[in-house]
């Protein structure tokens, strides 16, 4: 299912968690449909979806970066 | 106590914790090697590094060390082997076109890359990813999907390292022959891993321009154009992040920190820790044990 219009502006639920990547593979394997893979934000991991109401979830797992230098 | 995975792909997860261990002529795939506590020392090609939390080292495929452990407390290692077989299908899925990769999508003739092995900065997306995996490893996962996954976010992430530490930084040299900068580069790495591997001890621009075999003067302005500090600022700040660490990760007295982080003085560390942190050492303990 593809991501319309309307919910790309749609308010998302966040949903904050521990580690993003194992919610992601555990969603993943129960049939939700992501709209993308695991994506490196300047805020952490996250992932996003939609359920079959149409509704938009981001999972976010926070993460204190360290500068570069 | 010694934990060992290996998966159907043939990458392997091992971990151990102890406080003595030696290990002598082993050789392995190419590794992510890193330390949660403690240390563990590597002898490679007549070299010797000592890796520390905050750190991570690479050995390539066939690199043949031995290493050892011997800590007062019980050191924790973890480290992460990817298969010849699984290194060179990534590495060739960076460098292909998708027709290409459909066409012959199992390339077997394919060689897995080589990288420098040397001391990594262990911070930021592949420390967190690399401890969730530590941490699913430790706690039997048995879902091999879920681990590959990890591995393979390990693995990209250790390239976008790589391609930062290694390929970006060495542009900072600036020679017209790409040997020469390899040669001078690989030379500044050995200095920047005896470092590291040595910050608990007084050490000297002497020792270091032996190091690199270059001349004292020679390294100082080429040390300068890599790392944007004088050798002596870098090990500071070397020092002052494994102070940080012991004061989040232990709770050794603050004297006991200071000697383990190779500073004779109190007051010049004090006084250094909370100017680069603005937060004195106890305060920073404090701070992070509530």
């Amino acid at each position: 299912m593809m991501i319309t219009d309307g919910q790309k502006h749609q308010q998302p639920v966040l949903i904050y968690t521990n580690d993003c990547l194992s919610d992601y593979f555990e969603l993943k394997t129960s049939g939700i449909h992501f709209i993308h893979g695991p994506q490196y934000t300047p805020q952490g991991l996250m992932v996003e979806f939609t359920d079959s109401q149409g509704n938009y979830y981001k999972i976010l797992e926070e993460r204190s970066y360290e500068s570069d230098q | 106590m010694k934990t060992l995975k290996i998966l159907s792909n043939q990458n392997k997860l091992y971990s151990e914790t102890t406080s003595e261990a030696f290990y002598r002529d082993e050789q392995s795939d190419f590794s992510i090697r890193m330390v949660t506590r403690g240390t563990e020392e590597y002898t490679l090609n007549n070299k010797t590094i000592n890796v520390f939390p905050g750190y991570f080292l690479v050995l390539n495929d066939g690199t043949s060390y031995q290493r050892k452990i011997y800590t007062d407390g019980l050191s924790n290692t973890f480290s992460v082997q990817f298969s010849k077989r699984f290194l060179a299908d990534y590495n060739r899925s960076l460098s292909c076109d998708d027709t290409a990769l459909m066409d012959m999508p199992f390339d077997d003739a394919n060689t897995p890359p080589g990288f420098y092995e040397t001391l990594y900065p262990l911070k930021n997306d592949l420390m967190f990813t690399l401890l969730h995996l530590k941490d699913h490893f430790e706690k039997k996962a048995d879902n091999e999907l879920l681990l590959n996954e990890y591995l393979y976010h390990s693995l990209l992430l250790f390239y976008q390292v790589q391609h930062k530490e290694v390929l970006i930084n060495s542009r900072r040299l600036n020679f017209v022959k790409p040997c020469t900068r390899n040669e001078l580069f690989k030379r500044l790495n050995q200095v920047k891993d005896y470092m590291i591997s040595n910050c608990n001890q007084a050490i000297s621009v002497e020792e270091l321009s032996k190091v690199a075999c270059l001349s004292e003067c020679h390294l100082y302005k080429l040390f300068k154009d890599l790392y944007h500090c004088s050798p002596h600022q870098y090990l500071l700040k070397i020092r002052l992040n494994r102070a940080k660490t012991l004061l989040n990760d232990t709770n050794y007295p603050i004297n006991e920190i200071i000697g383990m982080i190779g500073f004779e003085n109190a007051s010049s560390f004090i006084r250094l820790f909370k100017r680069n942190y603005e937060i004195t050492p106890q305060n920073y303990r404090a701070k992070n044990l509530a």
